[in-house]
């Protein structure tokens, strides 16, 4: 009974917690990648209304990742999420490139927010998988990411469906973000 | 034209359309599962689909299929223009052509690649019906950058083809997962994002406030399950969420 309430407790109030919230476009792959990492494996998701969150342990670190709904009209949404965000991690559709200015357009315009000045940026340029992706670097530069000055960015190909790039993605979100904290 | 310049008269418009398009006989169902009342739509097929089968349309990638909400979206105006102009019956006149007439959907992932990745039904010669291409800058087939709304591309069928059995092999079978109530969601209320005491939507709200001697939660959540007539789910739970924030 002890156990199970320090366990419970353990989840709730992580000693090495970092929360993180994922958003991006529709259909950009938030729910697969989230699922991903926690169970390993593809599970075939349908449009997030609302959110998903789950706590991720990695590398001695529990990442709990908020991944909220993209679809245009509850985007508005995401800003209630905001508070307390080290990381934001925004994904991309590497395939849809009629829709990557829309996706530059929401990054800049949640990064404007006084609630996520402090927040680092992982940009996953997801779905490499699939045929005619833009890389990493083309994804970059779409998003003008060269903008976002002061700010700790990074981005990182990722492909969901193999797993390939996540778990690098963590990796420079855990290490920017224990260095910041110092 | 960008979503930006969407006027709300505009979008109010664009809704009235849908609903009605969603109200013909061919639109009912779901263009691929027959599920009653599908909201989503494929908007360069020009089909009204389920949620359920949304959710595989968008697994195929935009290059096959581009999924809209009728409801959660803002559509552009030519987008509505091909919706008006195909819906499910002229769509599925092209891609079930030679489908049997009792054939089996009950695998429906396997049904949509098979349908528009492999084209496994569409009779030979025949034309896809797509999207005017109205922003085509080149006849190259170098995709189109630049500018907000530019970069319409090129449908390249041979790609298509030739990614098929790839993707047909790199497939495990699909887990089933429960998305809303699943077991991750009762560790939320002790961090719930959301700012007190002002849920976006209200009715919800006082719905679900006035239920004050309930302390258990799935009670609770079962009570608002009931009462709740919202069409949106998240705010509503999160009005549940900081009701218990209230009481913990």
């Amino acid at each position: 009974m002890g156990g199970a309430i320090s366990r419970l407790a353990k989840r709730f109030f992580p000693k090495n917690g970092v929360r993180i919230l994922m958003v991006g476009l529709d259909a950009s792959g938030k729910t697969t990648i989230l699922y991903k990492l926690k169970l390993g494996e593809i599970v075939s998701t349908v449009p997030t209304i609302g959110f998903n969150v789950e706590t991720i342990e990695y590398r001695n670190i529990t990442f709990t990742v908020w991944d909220v709904g993209g679809q245009d009209k509850i985007r508005p949404l995401w800003r209630h999420y905001f508070k307390n965000t080290q990381g934001l991690i925004f994904t991309v559709d590497s395939n849809d490139r009629e829709r990557i200015p829309e996706a530059r357009n929401e990054l800049h315009r949640i990064l404007s927010e006084s609630e996520l000045s402090n927040a680092v940026v992982l940009v996953l340029a997801n779905k490499q998988d699939l045929p005619n992706a833009m890389c990493a670097t083309e994804v970059a530069d779409k998003l003008a990411l060269h903008l976002l000055g002061q700010r700790s960015w990074y981005i990182q190909s990722t492909s969901a469906i193999s797993g390939q790039g996540l778990y690098e993605g963590l990796d420079w979100l855990s290490n920017t973000i224990s260095t910041t904290k110092k | 034209m960008s979503k930006a310049s969407i006027s709300k008269e505009l979008n109010d418009k664009h809704t009235k359309i849908l609903e009605g398009l969603l109200k013909l006989p061919e639109n009912r169902e779901c263009a691929d599962c027959r599920s009653k009342a599908p909201r989503w739509a494929s908007v360069n097929l020009g089909i009204f689909i389920c949620m359920q089968c949304s959710g595989i349309h968008r697994s195929l990638g935009v290059h096959i299929s581009k999924v809209r909400s009728t409801t959660l979206d803002t559509w552009l105006p030519e987008q509505i223009a091909f919706m008006e102009s195909l819906g499910n019956e002229k769509a599925n006149n092209y891609w079930e052509k030679k489908l049997p007439l009792n054939a089996d959907r009950s695998a429906i992932e396997k049904f949509i690649r098979a349908k528009y990745e492999g084209k496994k039904w569409v009779a030979k010669d025949a034309k896809q019906p797509a999207p005017e291409p109205v922003e085509m800058g080149t006849s190259s087939n170098k995709l189109v950058e630049g500018g907000a709304t530019s970069g319409k591309k090129l449908r390249r069928h041979s790609l298509e083809e030739a990614i098929l059995p790839t993707h047909l092999s790199e497939d495990a079978p699909p887990v089933a997962r429960p998305r809303t109530g699943s077991l991750d969601l009762n560790h939320i209320y002790t961090n719930s994002p959301l700012p007190k005491g002002s849920a976006p939507m209200t009715d919800c709200d006082t719905a679900t406030r006035k239920n004050n001697s309930a302390t258990d939660l799935f009670n609770l959540l079962s009570v608002h399950d009931a009462k709740q007539e919202c069409h949106t789910v998240p705010p509503a739970r999160w009005a549940t969420f900081d009701y218990v924030d209230r009481t913990l």
